[in-house]
């Protein structure tokens, strides 16, 4: 039988997972607002094709390694070797910024080709998708600084 | 005890101050927040309703009432057009998301999940608190509208593209239309937060002994309505983003090729109907997150005032879990004249008529309850019949609205207004009278007055048949809805004295309301004291203490011995046995 305590301490888990859930599911709204509309321009050749610049594909790389670095992260500080897991964190956290710089880059990138916010819906969505994602990025960046005061701690 | 219930108990520091409801995490005190945030936004929402009701009655008639609250947009006493439509959509507005959502799901869901589950209180007491403060924030975001020069939002509570998108189109389409889409975002994150801790705490923090299967229906009801909630309401949100986007930074994606007052506007490739899609994938789930907790209400209230286990409890999670998972697949039936493929109208008619399937299963586990049942005619359990009454009646004009070749003649017609206001406004809010009558106790220890609550229940369920039935006829006879005037069609002639009847019985009903309110508040302060448990209940909330405590049991949390409808079982002395009570006892 689990006491009080560790039933709170599995719930407050289980309520990040419900938060990403409902992360997916904004996105999943985003996503299929665009695979619609981008059905329907293609069928009226309004669609314009936009290439990506390849930071982002790097900036993409950056994102797995990162994910991992945080796990493994994770995973030494629960088998108390508290030294590597700190310098994990600080990894993710130099990729992260590394990651801010190339996304810059990529933005960049659009304004030079004339790929504005208010363009061509195509360019719009790729705003869209930039500026929500951001938005996550900078709480997740929060979340990162809180994880390494509480390591240090 | 272990530290965290300590840390609940002995956390009472505000107790004995007016502090306590500012920063209260107690789930009992937030549920009694939310009951009265509703409760206020629903007496200006009925209030709204009878000003346009006086309208439609006579409209070519000037009104002091108009000139005294909207002054500005009542010269002389006379409504300013798209000021009515401004009404109309505040009316919506407010009642679906902030009494019947907000209102409904957040008061019986921070009142009864900690209490039916044996939990100290909610899994993130500190989220909870947040939910109640934006929900209180998006409320009040949503009144300042009518304060903004243009007015407030006109576009409907569905707030379609372009009405909404071109800040320029009209009156309401400006500031109140923005200040309409920040409230939103705010009510959604406060939902969002409420959704995620109310499955987390049914999911993780259950007593021992209490097993899905042993759950109260009203659980697994609130259960599915947060689940609907937390899948649905972030694509709104991503509805809202794009929307944003397009009032304010010059995107396309609702808009394409229009002229406004002659000007051809730059905007290019975007749909209108990809809003209808975004919105009502909410939407349409939204209608089920209004009505799922006033049915596990109903339950409740159906098995404790027949003295009867509950039939069909089995087939109730079921059809509850079925209605749920189907109405992420019928949001189109919404949309058939707006020029979808009709093979896709036919497969969203198919799925619409398929969820009328566990709605019926519920009706009939209802019905099959109440006979011969030992029946207690108190409140709750009149508000209760008529839930069932309304659900029956709404549902089956949902049958014709759900198939297309009936929907295109009928679609924005008074049939449609007649329909979800039963179906799902007047059930829905039945139910959440039926919950307060029944819960009064529980939130406030004392008793509702029974004779004043009876009153209340005949006068409102006679005049909502009166208001609502004969607008099936007019619905089909064409009389569209959010129009302003109907003198100016001929062909409408005939309903002039149908509207000014519907208008009387409509102030009629909102008076009785009235009634409710002074039951309420003088109960609160002059009612009959409670007992521990008023209604000989089975659930464990009725096992706390009558004066509340923060962590809800004083001593250990209740184990459950058993599901919670053992009523009149010859095995027992009592006709009830609660869920806490072993047999060895």
């Amino acid at each position: 039988m689990k006491s009080y305590n560790d039933k709170n301490i599995i719930a407050v888990k289980f309520i990040v997972w419900l938060f990403i859930l409902s992360s997916v599911m904004l996105f999943a709204g985003i996503t299929s607002a665009y695979i619609v509309n981008r059905i329907g321009l293609l069928n009226a050749n309004k669609w314009i094709y936009i290439q990506l610049p390849n930071v982002f594909i790097c900036s993409n790389i950056l994102l797995i390694i990162s994910s991992i670095t945080i796990y493994y992260a994770n995973y030494l500080f629960n088998e108390y070797k508290y030294l590597y897991s700190k310098t994990l964190l600080i990894i993710t956290f130099f990729i992260g910024i590394f990651f801010l710089i190339l996304q810059l880059n990529g933005l960049k990138y659009l304004i030079n080709n004339n790929i504005y916010l208010s363009g061509n819906v195509a360019g719009s969505y790729i705003y869209n998708i930039y500026y929500t994602w951001s938005t996550c990025y900078i709480w997740s960046f929060r979340y990162l600084l809180l994880l390494f005061f509480y390591t240090t701690k | 005890m272990d530290r965290q219930t300590d840390n609940i108990l002995s956390n009472n520091k505000f107790n004995m101050k007016i502090l306590k409801y500012i920063f209260s995490r107690d789930h009992k005190i937030i549920a009694k927040q939310f009951l009265i945030t509703a409760m206020f936004m629903g007496f200006i929402g009925l209030f709204i309703s009878v000003l346009f009701r006086l309208q439609l009655a006579y409209p070519n008639r000037p009104f002091y009432i108009f000139k005294l609250f909207f002054n500005k947009f009542a010269n002389d006493g006379y409504l300013d057009p798209s000021f009515y439509l401004s009404l109309v959509t505040i009316h919506g507005t407010i009642m679906i998301f902030f009494v019947l959502t907000g209102g409904l799901s957040g008061t019986f869901s921070n009142l009864l999940i900690p209490l039916q589950i044996g939990a100290r209180d909610m899994a993130s007491p500190f989220l909870n608190m947040l939910s109640y403060w934006l929900f209180l924030l998006s409320s009040l975001t949503m009144l300042y509208s009518f304060f903004v020069i243009t007015g407030p939002a006109s576009a409907g509570w569905t707030i379609y593209p372009p009405l909404s998108a071109l800040p320029k189109a009209i009156n309401g389409s400006g500031t109140g239309q923005t200040v309409w889409l920040i409230s939103m975002s705010i009510f959604i994150i406060s939902s969002l937060i409420g959704n995620i801790n109310y499955i987390t705490t049914i999911m993780n923090m259950r007593t021992q002994g209490l097993t899905m299967y042993r759950l109260p229906i009203i659980i697994w009801a609130l259960l599915l309505t947060a689940i609907l909630g937390l899948l649905s309401f972030p694509v709104l949100m991503a509805a809202v983003i794009l929307l944003i986007l397009d009032r304010g930074f010059g995107t396309s994606f609702y808009l394409s090729d229009i002229f406004l007052a002659g000007e051809y506007l730059h905007y290019d490739g975007g749909s209108p109907i990809l809003f209808q899609h975004l919105f009502w994938f909410l939407g349409h789930p939204e209608v089920y997150i209004v009505i799922l907790p006033a049915l596990g209400i109903s339950s409740e209230i159906l098995s404790i005032n027949c003295r009867k286990p509950l039939f069909g409890y089995h087939t109730m999670i079921y059809s509850l879990i079925a209605i749920a998972g189907l109405s992420f697949f019928v949001w189109a039936h919404h949309m058939f004249i707006s020029g979808i493929n009709p093979l896709i109208g036919s497969v969203f008619t198919i799925t619409t008529l398929i969820i009328a399937v566990p709605s019926a299963i519920k009706v009939f586990n209802y019905i099959a309850t109440i006979w011969r049942g030992n029946i207690k005619f108190t409140t709750p359990m009149l508000f209760t019949i008529g839930l069932i009454s309304f659900f029956i009646t709404g549902g089956l004009t949902g049958i014709y609205l759900g198939n297309a070749i009936l929907d295109i003649n009928l679609n924005d017609t008074y049939f449609v207004v007649a329909h979800f206001h039963i179906v799902m406004g007047s059930a829905a809010i039945f139910g959440m009278f039926a919950g307060i009558y029944h819960w009064y106790p529980k939130l406030f220890q004392k008793m509702m007055n029974e004779k004043l609550g009876h009153i209340h229940f005949w006068i409102t369920y006679i005049s909502i048949y009166l208001i609502f039935f004969p607008m099936h006829f007019m619905g089909i006879n064409g009389m569209p809805r959010r129009y302003y005037d109907f003198n100016a069609f001929g062909m409408f002639n005939i309903f002039i004295n149908m509207n000014k009847f519907i208008t009387i019985i409509s102030i009629i009903s909102g008076f009785a309301q009235l009634i409710f309110l002074y039951n309420f508040t003088y109960s609160m302060f002059k009612g009959k004291d409670s007992s521990k448990n008023p209604w000989k209940a089975n659930t464990l909330e009725w096992t706390t203490p009558i004066e509340h405590i923060h962590g809800n049991w004083e001593n250990d949390l209740p184990v459950v011995y058993r599901w919670p409808y053992e009523y009149s079982n010859p095995k027992y002395q009592d006709d009830y046995m609660p869920q806490n009570i072993s047999d060895k006892h």
